[in-house]
């Protein structure tokens, strides 16, 4: 194997004296060298980056305002055929970011109305700075997925 | 990276996830990937690695806009020549500069254009998710007289014999004949003429005709003779073109020639690595000219910019035989050319790679331009004391130096090292401590039948 005579080959450049005539001791090979060169890499487990969490203190609220610091907003969405948790479910109540509603959202202000009726609450991990809703309708078991709390 | 480069089948271009695999995440999420692959991830590394410390973190050398000198420095056999082989085979296939070997002094690098098959090395790769790979190199012998070619090792390899030319023999004539003294003026006299000379006896006849002043049958025999000792040493060649002091690359894809001129450059058009075969040269009278005239063309091409943006690595085994503080080893023409090559390479896309066991014999002015240094094991206490003054390191890794393992190193820079760690990345001034990488190329000396 003569990996340079078959990267000239590729190449398509060939080597010459100064008066243009080849060089006997340079050669030419279309085999092919099987040689590739793999930049360095490093593999990680996404899993290692994951943030390591403190003890979690928690607590419930149901003031709605509390979420207005974290630009937050709690909304009503009429269910999709295709989504929905049980048979009959008419909707779901989800937190979006402030602006970032879907189409059709009803945003809560009080979870004490007429909506809600007083079964959703807020949970509060201080530690983390994370919040979920809790109620009917908020996840499959009646459990939101943690959001993490940014200030703006 | 040069897309011709990337073309051939020597690069393989990095994926992150295979498209199938990216596209199945996307729809039903990444915990439906198969085992292996739902969690990993590849943090592809644009800059050199040197050094893996003890808690996994990758420590590199950045490509910077105005590299400076790298020094890999330590005693024999502690994996000096294997480290500086590793960062050879990725300047060159990752960062896509040219590299010229100028001192291959041991004949280590025919083994260059083979891969590295030592298991224990394949293991080391393999962290970094990388594989043998050998290099595209064309063994450069000086016409010499006493420079014997070996061609039961050059089988299967690529050579070729350069001369040195006549034009530079004549403008530095004080260089290859220094026993002729106050006489080099008048030779100087006749240089329009010497310069227009093809033939040997053109060259006898236009002696003759120099104006000598007194004693002048025996001066002038006495330049006759110097000039047929040069002819007979293969140092000055006017007709053999078997030693041509220009080579002429052609490109059969675009049907014209890319260049024509000096050797080295020729080959690094070419995408290939010139190594210089010096093994029978520290021997000779003109191993100063010799390496002087080599380093100076290449410093030329590189201020007229031929390479074009790429930038050119001088690569220096052992540079204490070519260059060293102590007169008896001194090479004084070397020296001025290869600090030309440190303070102004900088800017003009040269820099110098260069790996020796006495640090501290090293001229200060390729000393000062050292940015980057691998350190490996070094028993002297004034070496160990010499670098860490360089590198502005404390006291306690002078005893560190000292103590380091078979493949273990410490890195300094007076610049900064990039660092990664799983998706991390940060710069970082260090030094740090651990293993070093092993050449992706076969080492003679490793892989020896015994």
């Amino acid at each position: 194997m003569n990996f340079t005579s078959q990267y000239l080959f590729r190449l398509k450049r060939r080597i010459l004296d100064n008066s243009g005539n080849p060089i006997d001791t340079i050669s030419y090979s279309d085999e092919k060298s099987g040689n590739f060169y793999v930049p360095p890499a490093l593999v990680f487990n996404i899993m290692e980056t994951r943030r390591l969490m403190k003890p979690s203190v928690l607590r419930d609220s149901k003031d709605v305002t509390e979420l207005k610091d974290f630009g937050l907003s709690i909304c009503s969405i009429p269910v999709d055929k295709r989504k929905k948790y049980y048979k009959g479910q008419k909707d779901f109540y989800f937190m979006f970011k402030t602006g970032q509603m879907p189409i059709g959202a009803i945003v809560i202000t009080k979870l004490e109305g007429a909506h809600t009726k007083g079964r959703h609450y807020l949970l509060f991990d201080d530690a983390n700075e994370l919040v979920r809703l809790m109620g009917p309708n908020a996840g499959p078991l009646g459990e939101g997925q943690w959001i993490q709390l940014e200030k703006h | 990276m040069d897309t011709t480069r990337k073309a051939l089948d020597g690069y393989r271009r990095p994926t992150a996830l295979s498209k199938i695999d990216e596209n199945y995440a996307r729809i039903f999420g990444r915990h439906f990937l198969p085992g292996s692959d739902s969690g990993l991830r590849k943090n592809y590394i644009k800059d050199i690695p040197v050094l893996i410390t003890v808690d996994g973190t990758v420590v590199c050398i950045p490509k910077l806009p105005e590299m400076g000198l790298i020094a890999v420095v330590g005693r024999t056999g502690t994996g000096k020549t294997l480290n500086s082989g590793y960062l050879i085979d990725n300047i060159f296939w990752l960062w896509g500069d040219a590299v010229v070997d100028m001192n291959d002094s041991q004949e280590e690098t025919v083994t260059w254009a083979e891969p590295n098959e030592v298991i224990e090395f394949k293991y080391k790769f393999r962290r970094l998710g990388q594989m043998p790979m050998p290099l595209p190199m064309i063994y450069v012998f000086p016409n010499f007289d006493k420079q014997k070619i070996k061609e039961d090792i050059l089988r299967e390899r690529n050579y070729v014999t350069v001369s040195i030319p006549f034009e530079e023999i004549i403008n530095h004539i004080e260089h290859y004949l220094p026993d002729l003294g106050a006489s080099l003026k008048y030779i100087m006299e006749k240089k329009k003429e010497l310069l227009e000379v093809e033939t040997e006896e053109d060259l006898y006849r236009i002696i003759e005709t120099i104006q000598l002043g007194k004693g002048t049958e025996s001066v002038q025999s006495k330049v006759k003779a110097s000039f047929k000792q040069l002819i007979n040493e293969g140092i000055l060649n006017i007709t053999d073109p078997t030693a041509p002091a220009e080579l002429k690359i052609f490109d059969l894809k675009t049907k014209s020639t890319v260049y024509k001129g000096n050797p080295m450059t020729a080959i690094m058009k070419a995408e290939c690595i010139p190594s210089f075969i010096t093994s029978d040269l520290y021997s000779g009278k003109y191993k100063d000219a010799i390496f002087a005239y080599w380093i100076r063309a290449l410093f030329q091409e590189s201020l007229k910019g031929t390479m074009h943006g790429k930038r050119v690595w001088i690569y220096f085994d052992e540079l204490n035989k070519v260059v060293d503080i102590k007169p008896e080893n001194n090479s004084p023409a070397t020296e001025r050319a290869l600090g030309e090559v440190s303070t102004r390479g900088r800017n003009n896309e040269i820099s110098m790679l260069y790996a020796t066991q006495f640090y501290h014999n090293i001229p200060r002015v390729i000393r000062s331009q050292t940015k980057f240094a691998v350190i490996f094991f070094n028993k002297d206490p004034d070496a160990a004391k010499e670098i860490c003054g360089d590198f502005v390191l404390e006291k306690k890794w002078q005893n560190k130096i000292r103590e380091l393992k078979k493949y273990e190193g410490v890195v300094a820079t007076t610049e900064h090292f990039i660092c990664y760690k799983g998706n991390k990345k940060w710069e970082d001034q260090g030094p740090f401590f651990g293993m070093t990488f092993p050449a992706l190329h076969k080492n003679k000396f490793l892989n020896r039948t015994l």
